[in-house]
């Protein structure tokens, strides 16, 4: 069996106060990183599979120019756009396949580029145009749907709010409490502002490799899983994420996986509100679904470490950091020897991908 | 593509579906088309959804018919709930790009049976033409002004001034498009022109016209991609993806000015060439004139089908449009080149890639009804997209090579 390796990761995330950049300059930046740290230069790739948003780039057919300063010139090119996890499945399917050995994966999203809210009013011309437009379905609408239908599901209500706020304080890795996220003003209730992503500008690349090449092991993708629900988020089951649990079965089924809660050191989990990531809990294996309150507010499982997405997170493209912190994750050791990296994306997580990202002996 | 000592799992295209093209088929909603695509293929498949292990969307900008990311509206008009689902997005290549994204599901050993689908009504946004207006740079280029007409018609001049193309010459291709797709019966345009009414339609950007141009569609296109114990399962007719590949040109038209290493500049097509070479490599192929039987390719206008078989390999540099002249690629020439009337008479923009992919397959298995190349058993596949930019082709064979 072919081994996959993610022998090198980048990130470009300016901070308050830097030199404003082009969008091209961050992917450049991520990408020339990925390959510094892989040891490997541009002509070396034998592809380069990004995943661009014509949406939230602000351009009809964006990779016309994102794939320059992701390193396609004259290589092989292609943008999966419906979500960055899906870029790097296609690269894990090409080396898969044989016909690649090393390829780049890149992707980004630029807040700052499209301020004002814009990109709340882009999403909202995704939702279906017939029927379902006019009720104003949003990205964050739909998150806070989400949020609603969980903590009306939950024994006790209260309890659910805590756990949310306990997972907030966490993800948001700068000693905040949940007695602040819960003083935070409601934002689509019942998120609250503290229980929802900043906005911020980013880009990440990963060097996808098949193994052999010497300097390249290290950090394994040991299997990938992905599945969709529906388009239409009033016939979904908000809770229970079936899809979720599919995309999880096949990861683990390709990477050996049999106990994921005993096998998995590391969760990094899409935390768009900390009730999705208490949801993911159950359909991950990380513990039985009435556990997951329980094991929030003891605060010792090993989810998001390093912090989640509410330290801020771009648009589209953003959920790949959940990949890089992973690696960083396992490449800092600390008996560590497998995590998982969850990225969604859709209203309310529809397309659910898992990585089971391993540590090679 | 690096030598390779692990080799993809056999793929072939067991099943097409196309839906009839026309300017604005107005009755049917965007995924109504994707639905009747789908079904058309899983019919031709002899499946249904529920064989089906992942899906692939070819959904070019949506911008062209107004819903952001429509790839989550679509997902329950294409059988993908509780499926794998991606969405690729390359241009006007996406449906070749799509196709590539579901061979690489089954190559991996990981499904058995993908579907590959995409529809478009490009007239949706009333004029195409004012969105991709938009796709170039806008500090640099796009006050040129620079539109997918005027950037070909660049080109073709460039081609003119090199190899002394002449408009008559142009015309002979269209004539030839016309002439075929009016044996097709899903193709958009359906009738005959002479060389004179080409030349005397009216000028879009000289030396380009009317005729020499695409139109803009309405329609749907998908294919059913299967691994070996698939196909055998039911003993399909299979067209095996011998092949496949893809390359990107550089963004910026003025830096591809100058020769390239290879003698090509904007009046050819470089980066076809190059996604060419690794395709017949994989192929096998390593005489395309002698080893291709027939030709699908992505030719928006008539001058970019002659540069593109050149970079295709059946003709030297800047020798092709003679041989158009002397029916080397009609439909009863040597190597026919887009039998099914091409981009020339259907470009539904997100499957005019896979239009090509489909109607190779049809051509291997020996479904193209009127306009079937008799013992077609090599056909080549190309999609082009962006500023004339990135390009992929596939390799279809009767026999299985990989």
């Amino acid at each position: 069996m072919t081994t996959v390796t993610l022998s090198g990761v980048g990130a470009a995330m300016p901070q308050p106060g830097d030199a404003p950049s082009s969008l091209e300059w961050l992917i450049y930046q991520s990408a020339t990183a990925a390959l510094v740290d892989a040891g490997l230069t541009r002509a070396e790739l034998d592809g380069v599979v990004i995943a661009a948003s014509d949406q939230v780039d602000g351009r009809a057919i964006s990779s016309m120019l994102t794939s320059g300063p992701a390193g396609a010139y004259l290589n092989e090119e292609i943008n999966v756009a419906s979500s960055p996890a899906h870029a790097l499945v296609t690269a894990y399917l090409q080396i898969l396949s044989g016909t690649h050995e090393r390829l780049l994966v890149s992707s980004w999203g630029k807040a700052s580029e499209t301020a004002g809210g814009s990109i709340q009013a882009a999403e909202r011309l995704s939702v279906e145009p017939f029927y379902e437009r006019d009720g104003g379905l949003s990205a964050l609408a739909a998150t806070a749907l989400q949020a609603s239908a969980h903590r009306a599901a939950a024994p006790d209500r209260a309890r659910a709010e805590a756990a949310a706020a306990a997972v907030a304080a966490r993800n948001h890795a700068d000693g905040m409490t949940p007695a602040d996220v819960l003083a935070s003003p409601l934002v689509a209730w019942p998120l609250r502002a503290l229980e929802c992503p900043r906005e911020t500008d980013a880009a990440f690349s990963i060097v996808v490799e098949r193994s052999g090449r010497a300097g390249s092991e290290g950090i394994s993708l040991d299997g990938a899983g992905w599945c969709t629900d529906s388009g239409r988020v009033a016939e979904r089951d908000l809770v229970g994420l079936p899809h979720l649990a599919r995309a999880a079965a096949d990861a683990y089924e390709r990477a050996g996986v049999r106990d994921a809660a005993a096998e998995v050191g590391d969760w990094q989990l899409h935390d768009y509100s900390p009730d999705a990531e208490l949801l993911a809990y159950a359909p991950l294996g990380l513990c039985a679904p009435e556990e997951a309150l329980e094991l929030a507010l003891a605060g010792a499982q090993p989810v998001n470490r390093g912090g989640g997405s509410l330290r801020g997170e771009a648009p589209f493209g953003g959920p790949l950091r959940k990949v890089v912190d992973a690696v960083s994750q396992l490449r800092a050791g600390a008996g560590v020897e497998r995590a998982v990296a969850q990225i969604a994306g859709g209203f309310a997580g529809q397309f659910q991908t898992v990585l089971v990202i391993g540590r090679q002996a | 593509m690096s030598a390779s000592v692990l080799r993809p799992q056999p793929v072939a295209a067991i099943g097409v579906g196309q839906t009839r093209f026309g300017p604005t088929r107005e009755a049917p909603t965007y995924v109504e088309l994707l639905h009747e695509s789908a079904q058309s293929a899983l019919a031709a498949a002899e499946m249904t959804i529920d064989d089906i292990d992942a899906v692939v969307l070819a959904l070019a900008p949506e911008s062209l018919m107004g819903v952001n990311h429509a790839e989550r509206w679509c997902v329950d008009y294409i059988g993908g709930r509780l499926k794998p689902v991606m969405r690729v997005q390359t241009g006007g290549a996406t449906g070749l790009s799509a196709v590539q994204a579901g061979y690489h599901h089954v190559a991996s050993g990981l499904y058995d049976r993908v579907l590959v689908v995409g529809a478009d009504r490009v007239r949706e946004s009333g004029d195409a033409q004012k969105i991709f207006n938009k796709i170039w740079d806008p500090f640099y280029e796009r006050d040129l002004p620079f539109t997918t007409i005027t950037m070909i018609a660049m080109s073709a001049v460039r081609y003119m001034h090199r190899h002394g193309l002449t408009e008559r010459q142009m015309a002979r291709v269209s004539v030839k498009a016309h002439h075929n797709g009016a044996l097709n019966p899903n193709a958009h345009i359906r009738r005959e022109v002479t060389i004179d009414e080409v030349l005397e339609s009216r000028t879009l950007a000289w030396p380009l016209k009317l005729l020499d141009a695409c139109p803009q569609s309405a329609g749907g296109c998908a294919v059913v991609l299967a691994s070996a114990d698939a196909v055998d399962e039911r003993r399909h007719v299979p067209a095996w993806i011998s092949g496949v590949a893809m390359s990107g040109e550089t963004y910026f038209i003025g830096d591809r000015l100058e020769l390239s290493e290879r003698g090509f500049d904007y009046g050819d097509a470089e980066a076809l060439a190059v996604a060419a070479e690794r395709a017949y490599a994989m192929a096998g192929i390593t005489d395309p004139r002698n080893q291709i039987d027939v030709v699908e390719t992505y030719a928006s206008f008539t001058p970019v089908e002659i540069h593109n078989a050149e970079a295709l390999g059946l003709a030297d540099l800047g020798t092709a449009a003679p041989l158009f002249e002397e029916g080397f690629f009609d439909l009863d020439g040597e190597i026919p080149l887009n039998p099914s009337g091409g981009v020339i008479c259907t470009n539904p923009i997100s499957v005019t890639a896979m239009v090509r992919f489909a109607e190779a397959t049809l051509q291997v298995q020996g479904r193209a009804g009127a306009h079937q190349v008799r013992g077609a058993q090599t056909a080549v596949a190309t999609g082009a997209g962006g500023s004339h930019q990135f390009f992929n082709v596939a390799v279809l064979t009767g026999e299985r090579r990989a």
